[in-house]
């Protein structure tokens, strides 16, 4: 556990003492901005719901998320720190979970920057705190899921360009084309896809419904992904 | 054994592969699982408006065959009011549906505005069903001889009218004969009838998304019997009235010999098809037809199943309110969520196979449920409307079979054809209603062998509603009580004792001190309420419990007596549905005429030894438990009859003048009452759910708006520049 710890704080370190996390960070929330803008979530008399903020809050993440995770793996290929590493005594699992836990902390404030909309809100109606705090809970879940996602990226580059692209293509294939195929199926088919539609899962949380079955499969795709993202980077023992 | 570099690479590859395999296979495992035994956090709280019913959850999850759910909604602009919020609950609720269905049921919102595409999928979907696929075929074989009979018509009518002009010529007195030139005219218009009627019908069958048989059909059919009209007269003219012209030419006469057998000859097959098309019915999916292309600018859900559908307009989801008592919709929304009571009761007239027949039992007079034509629209007296014909259509509704039977003439209970069980409505043997002064007035009171063929019916189904009540004295001047027959059925068999001498009122303290006078409901001293609005209260019975907080009334109440002791009846349950609460303002008195003398001497009265007081039930359901019978006994004979369940109040809100429905929850209470006899606890009415937004009120369009807009989008990257900006600078030192 210390060595994860150690980790983590070494990879947050690098993230907030590199310009491009606040440029991430600053793109983020001037996407989320004009996303709340254009969807008119802030105008008079207008429902005080987060809810179509949030919708288009997960579109961006697709692009977001993996430009936060495209460093922390491939970084240290690039780098040469990778060797080194292998020769710490720190697990492979200890190294990526670190990682991961450093990412997902600065994804925390990154959508802790959203705040000032509830509390917006909060200031000229009474949103349902409810929802908005399911919604919130739902935008960890998805950017969990999707920064394992990306540390795998990451985890089978040593291009970080290329490692945000890795982890983008699947994101972007898992969020449209789920939503996509389902519409033309029925039956069971048509269940299999709802059941990979990442936006319905989300869009269960954003309107403030806590399913365990979208729990369990937002921390599962977590799981899968970053025990990938071991095994990638054990495969670099034995290759 | 030393392996190579290769070889194990390979080994460890494989290693690495099964393992990914298998987490795969435990993720896709847990996710399934958590399916199958999922729990869910409504965190919208006491609205639960990401929550089914439990017994929509049941209905949906045991579904038999596979069920497609399409709501259609417009959002044709964002000004259109409260139009986005409706799709977006309706798209919310189908998610739910689909969710629980587990593969059963599909569930889309489409709008038919930006995907006219997905709407012509739908109506080619339903017109293949096996239900309507059929439904058409008479009225396409009738249509097969219309265009030879309307070219024939045409012909006929062309032939003659080219040949008038040369009749006028031999006759030129024919000319100045106006019923000459009306037939020359209707000629015309004939003709001209034929060709727009032909393209009418060729249009509705070729150039729509389905071919409309039915309308073609009523178009033909219109036409026909319009020309038919048109010819008959000018053929009685060409037999009679045309030979009268003075100085008539034998050329002519020849015509209008001739052109008199052309007639009947066409009429002879225009008669052939009225005839065999008279009885052919509206094409059921024509009707959805039209409803879905209108639904283009409205709202509509689609319920498909394997065979049927049903189609659920915007008045069946969303409802006027009816609780007045409520708060006004923050959005001012006029109208309540009913969705999920309108679907699932739709899926369950769609799926279920066995049906209720509903059979009123009355004793001489008019139907209680079906209303007389008036025949002579010259008559002052109008025959009253039957007291029930509104709740026979609601009833109609809710896939009930409905059916009267007046026990006075028919000496066997009806048979009511595809019903799998049948609820009897036991109404006073009094008839409901006088009839018009016009009828004779019905005679005789029930005999006990009457009594007995309605008791022994009610005995062979096990299940019926008796709707009882005060009984009123059978002389105005006279303190004789009325009876009420079925008392004593009631209280030995069932173990109710329908109090039926008193007549319960609410009072309220009169001006003279100790004396009370009747509380005036609705200036109806014979009303009283239920809920908040009176003292009557429903319990946590299954038939009550979505009807909390509606209003109803009940009018002139009986008290009722549940029998305890050596009376009871054994096997038998009783459980109130409704009763007076513990109040010193409600009793019920049996001397109407003391009553009525204290309230005109001494301007007030008081409860007397021998009257009963509050608490009283006033609406119990019985179950014999050895063989399962129910029945539901009511005190008020009239609480569901038309004139309470359909009255409507006016009421002043900030928008206008607002009618709601003065008591909404009585027609439900009778209706759950009849699916709880029939042990269908899943059709009883969920209920609206109002699920109000809350909006953000307290900003106010002004000035302001922008900065604060710009505080949205500015605030949080600002901070993020400044903040990067000083590590920045930091770190270069």
């Amino acid at each position: 556990m210390r060595n994860t710890a150690a980790i983590m704080q070494r990879e947050l370190l690098s993230l907030f003492c590199s310009p491009v996390a606040y440029i991430v960070l600053m793109g983020f929330l001037i996407a989320t901005g004009v996303i709340a803008w254009v969807t008119s979530a802030f105008e008079p008399g207008a429902p005080a719901t987060l809810r179509t903020v949030f919708t288009g809050t997960m579109f961006v993440l697709v692009i977001f998320v993996p430009a936060i995770s495209m460093r922390t793996i491939s970084e240290e290929y690039r780098s040469g720190t990778f060797e080194s590493l292998m020769t710490a005594p720190v697990s492979d699992f200890q190294l990526v979970l670190g990682k991961y836990l450093a990412t997902m902390v600065f994804y925390l404030i990154m959508i802790a920057g959203t705040l000032v909309y509830p509390i917006m809100m909060m200031i000229f109606g009474s949103p349902s705190l409810g929802v908005a705090f399911s919604g919130y809970l739902g935008l960890i879940a998805v950017g969990s899921a999707f920064m394992a996602v990306g540390i795998f990226a990451s985890s089978l580059t040593r291009n970080q360009i290329v490692a945000w692209i890795l982890g983008t293509i699947p994101l972007v294939l898992l969020v449209l084309f789920g939503q996509f195929f389902v519409q033309f199926f029925e039956g069971r088919l048509r269940s299999f896809f709802q059941s990979l539609n990442i936006v319905r899962r989300f869009d269960q949380f954003n309107r403030g419904l806590i399913s365990s079955e979208d729990v369990v499969f937002f921390l599962g795709v977590t799981v899968l992904f970053l025990f990938l993202a071991v095994k990638v980077v054990e495969s670099r023992r034995w290759r | 054994m030393a392996i190579g570099a290769s070889q194990r690479r390979v080994l460890y590859g494989l290693n690495v592969g099964v393992s990914v395999v298998l987490a795969t296979v435990v993720l896709v495992l847990a996710v399934y699982f958590s399916g199958r035994f999922r729990t869910q956090i409504d965190m919208t709280g006491e609205a639960r408006l990401n929550s089914l019913s439990e017994r929509t959850v049941k209905l949906v999850s045991g579904l038999d065959q596979n069920v497609t759910i399409t709501g259609l909604y417009a959002v044709l602009s964002e000004y259109q009011n409260f139009a986005q919020k409706r799709a977006d609950r309706v798209r919310d609720l189908l998610d739910l549906y689909e969710s629980d269905g587990r593969g059963k049921v599909t569930a889309n919102l489409v709008d038919p505005m930006k995907n006219p595409a997905k709407l012509n999928d739908l109506i080619q979907r339903l017109s293949a069903k096996s239900k309507y696929a059929e439904e058409a075929a008479p009225h396409k074989a009738a249509l097969e001889k219309f265009p030879a009979l309307n070219d024939r018509l045409a012909a006929m009518v062309s032939e003659h009218t080219d040949r008038f002009a040369g009749l006028e010529q031999t006759n030129p007195a024919l000319a100045a004969v106006r019923e000459y030139n009306i037939v020359r005219l209707n000629f015309d218009d004939i003709k001209r009838r034929a060709q727009r009627s032909g393209e009418t019908i060729k249009n509705s069958l070729e150039k729509v998304e389905i071919p409309l048989y039915g309308r073609s059909v009523q178009v033909a059919r219109e036409h026909l019997t319009a020309v038919r009209r048109t010819l008959a007269g000018i053929q009685g003219w060409f037999a009679g009235g045309a030979r009268q012209v003075p100085n008539i030419q034998p050329d002519a006469l020849a015509f209008f010999d001739e052109a008199g057998s052309a007639i009947t000859s066409v009429l002879e097959e225009v008669d052939v098809f009225l005839n065999e098309t008279q009885d052919l019915k509206p094409v059921k999916i024509e009707e959805f037809y039209d409803k879905l292309k209108r639904a283009a600018g409205d709202a509509v859900i689609v319920v498909e199943a394997e065979n049927e559908a049903r189609l659920l307009s915007l008045n069946d989801v969303w409802p006027f309110r009816t609780d007045r008592s409520a708060p006004p919709a923050p959005d001012n929304d006029p109208r309540d969520f009913a969705g999920e009571q309108a679907i699932s009761s739709a899926l369950l007239q769609l799926t279920r196979k066995d049906r209720t027949a509903v059979v009123f039992v009355y004793f001489g007079g008019l139907s209680p449920i079906r209303s007389i034509p008036q025949m002579n629209p010259m008559m002052q007296q109008r025959i009253p409307p039957a007291p029930y014909e509104a709740l026979d259509a609601l009833l109609k509704k809710q896939d009930f079979l409905t059916e009267d039977w007046d026990v006075k003439t028919t000496k066997t209970p009806p048979v009511v054809e595809d019903a799998a069980r049948t609820i009897y409505v036991v109404l006073s043997p009094q008839p409901p209603r006088q009839p018009n002064a016009m009828m004779p007035s019905p005679e005789g009171r029930i005999t006990a062998a009457d009594k007995k063929l309605v008791t022994d019916a009610v005995e062979a189904s096990g299940l019926a509603v008796f709707l009882a009540g005060w009984a009123p004295p059978t002389s105005p001047m006279l303190p004789i009580p009325g009876t009420y027959e079925y008392a004593e059925y009631l209280r030995d068999t069932w173990g109710v004792d329908v109090q039926y001498k008193h007549l319960a009122l609410e009072f309220t303290a009169a001006e003279n001190p100790d004396l009370w006078v009747p509380a005036g409901r609705n200036r109806n001293p014979v009303y009283i309420g239920v809920g908040a609005s009176g003292p009557i209260h429903f319990t946590d019975h299954e038939i009550t419990q979505p009807l909390r907080g509606l209003r109803a009334v009940f009018s002139t109440v009986a008290p009722l007596r549940i029998v305890e002791g050596d009376e009871k009846p054994a096997n038998v349950t009783v459980e109130v549905v409704a009763a007076v609460e513990e109040t010193s303002d409600v009793w019920a008195f049996d001397n109407l005429q003391l009553v009525q003398s204290d309230l005109a001497q001494k301007r007030g009265t008081r409860p007397r030894e021998g009257d009963i007081r509050a608490p009283f039930p006033v609406a119990v359901t019985a179950t014999d438990e050895s063989n399962k019978r129910r029945v539901a006994i009511f005190a008020s004979e009239s609480f569901a009859a038309d004139a309470i369940t359909q009255a409507s109040a006016f009421e002043m809100r900030s928008r206008g003048l607002v009618m709601y429905a003065a008591y909404p929850a009585n027609s439900d209470l009778f209706v759950n009452t009849l699916h709880w006899l029939t042990g269908d606890a899943d059709r009883i009415s969920v209920g609206p759910r109002r699920g109000n937004v809350a909006l953000l009120d307290g900003l106010k369009d002004d000035w302001k708006v922008p900065y604060y807009r710009g505080i949205m989008v500015g605030a949080g990257p600002l901070l993020a520049l400044i903040v990067g900006g000083v590590v920045w600078m930091m770190r270069r030192r």
